[in-house]
């Protein structure tokens, strides 16, 4: 089976859930309350976006996910060097790590929720909570991942501490940052859905939730298209950079 | 002699100083949550004590909270099997059908990336207000990471191995229970532990946003109503019951990377 082959699979399949649900719509098979054609999806999309009815909305999910992330970024890219710099607090912390992964931390919002108030900063601390251990984690695996030797080489040559870490350690571990760094934007943007799906009073997670219960279904379906789209493009682009990595990796 | 016996003071001296730290860590933790406390008042952010008494008080001797205790327990117990079931069979064929993986993982990565909470409605829809909408829901959430992991440790056994297995003319049940299983032991259980969280995840996000019971629900409930002592209660429970599970499964873990030396890479999830 070649990529073509392979891509035609993919697009008969999807072509055939579209046009399944479409007829399901279009036959009155199921109700308007319920479902409306994929086509009217789409053209209620568009014209959502033309008409900039949602555009605070995609503003304020995307900074607030933006925000999220950087912190996750600024805090978890020095917190997993520092892991894999004391094996000594790599061993200590390890039953925390563990603990906080185990830790369904979405359920915190409420309580955020009554401690800052309504506003964006409980999103912001959930979604930065959910996606920094995952940057936390992968940077450490990074540079565990590191050959020993290309260090005792780099020794050897005598580079600096900041060359040894510029030039072997972070092109050696980078790959398994990028993964990080991929799970920690997709979870902050998780986060931040459905923070804003549970309780909010803007966003696109919001509106979804506030257009299904003012039975508005035709911009509910348009708006949860849109976030799928958003969020496959997203990932899809990340997921490819990342092959590229390691296939740079491998190659090297 | 001298010198194991050395190696293994030792060994025991630095195990008690990492747990003393360990230790030192947790009451730090705790002593920080009461400092905030007191800062802010207890009316505004209940302090440990106050929390676990009102997580007792709910689950035993008011029993507020134990029918949601039990409804969510049980839509968690239902949809995590559903998970592991239909993540499990998704990942064993995916993982040994190179041309059906071309076509399908595209779509099995992609979703996992989704926030699945947007699709909610379409639960609702389709499951109306009843458990079948919790457990469905949670186990939309537990079958990607489920089918995604296993997946990726199938196509990672060895030709080798499939090779011998088809030179002794192994039956198919005979082939997973022999060559499949013990190669995937490692990857299951950090699969099985992605999918009870995740599961769990769905579920209290359907109590949040819809529900006529569980645990969820009360918390949604506490929160309209900014019941501080019944949010840290319930708030509590959700995680003491996740931290619980999680803790069999790494014991699992660790006793296959002690016993059996097989080591559990998880990055990437």
């Amino acid at each position: 089976m070649n990529t073509r082959h392979v891509h035609a699979a993919q697009g008969l399949g999807l072509a055939a859930f579209v046009s399944s649900l479409e007829y399901l719509a279009r036959s009155g098979a199921v109700g308007r309350i319920t479902l409306v054609p994929p086509s009217e999806m789409g053209t209620t999309l568009v014209n959502l976006l033309v008409s900039g009815e949602i555009t605070g909305d995609i503003w304020q999910t995307f900074s607030v996910v933006l925000g999220a992330f950087s912190l996750a970024v600024l805090v978890g890219i020095p917190a997993g060097w520092a892991l894999w710099q004391s094996a000594e607090l790599k061993e200590i912390l390890d039953p925390f790590i563990i603990t906080y992964y185990a830790i369904p931390v979405f359920v915190f919002y409420p309580l955020l929720l009554v401690v800052f108030g309504f506003n964006r900063l409980p999103i912001l601390l959930i979604a930065f909570a959910m996606g920094v251990v995952a940057v936390v984690i992968n940077t450490a695996n990074g540079f565990e991942a590191v050959d020993q030797v290309y260090l005792d080489v780099g020794r050897a040559v005598r580079l600096s501490r900041y060359q040894r870490f510029r030039h072997i350690a972070l092109p050696a571990a980078l790959p398994y940052v990028f993964t990080g760094l991929k799970l920690g934007f997709i979870y902050s943007l998780i986060g931040v859905i459905a923070s804003e799906f549970i309780l909010a009073g803007s966003g696109l997670g919001y509106l979804v939730s506030n257009y299904y219960t003012t039975f508005n279904t035709a911009k509910m379906y348009a708006v949860m298209l849109f976030v799928v789209i958003v969020s496959v493009a997203i990932n899809q682009t990340l997921l490819r950079i990342e092959g590229r990595l390691y296939q740079h990796r491998v190659n090297a | 002699m001298m010198a194991a016996a050395h190696d293994t003071r030792r060994q025991s001296f630095v195990l008690s100083y990492r747990n003393a730290s360990r230790i030192g860590a947790v009451v730090l933790l705790l002593l920080g949550w009461r400092a905030l406390t007191a800062l802010v008042g207890a009316a505004v952010l209940p302090g440990p004590v106050e929390t676990v008494g009102v997580a007792t008080e709910g689950i035993i001797v008011e029993g507020w909270m134990l029918a949601n205790f039990v409804n969510t327990l049980a839509a968690l117990l239902g949809s995590f099997l559903v998970a592991v079931g239909v993540g499990g069979v998704i990942g064993i064929v995916l993982g040994s059908r190179e041309s059906l993986r071309a076509v399908f993982e595209p779509f099995l990565l992609n979703t996992y990336a989704v926030p699945k909470i947007i699709l909610f409605p379409v639960f609702l829809f389709i499951f109306q207000f009843g458990i079948d909408q919790k457990i469905a829901f949670g186990a939309f959430h537990g079958t990607f990471p489920m089918a995604i992991i296993l997946m990726n440790a199938v196509r990672e056994i060895p030709d080798i191995h499939r090779d011998v297995a088809r030179s002794l003319q192994l039956s198919r049940w005979q082939n997973v229970r022999y060559v499949v299983l013990p190669s995937v032991l490692a990857p299951l259980i950090v699969g099985l532990r992605f999918a009870f969280n995740l599961s769990f995840l769905g579920v209290i996000l359907s109590e949040l946003f819809a529900a006529r019971s569980g645990l969820g629900l009360i918390l949604q409930n506490a929160l309209g109503s900014v019941n501080r002592p019944y949010i840290m209660g319930v708030t509590f429970v959700i995680v003491v019951i996740a931290l619980l599970v999680n803790f069999v499964f790494y014991g699992v873990q660790r006793y296959l990377e002690f016993n059996w030396g097989i080591s559990v890479d998880e990055g990437g999830m």
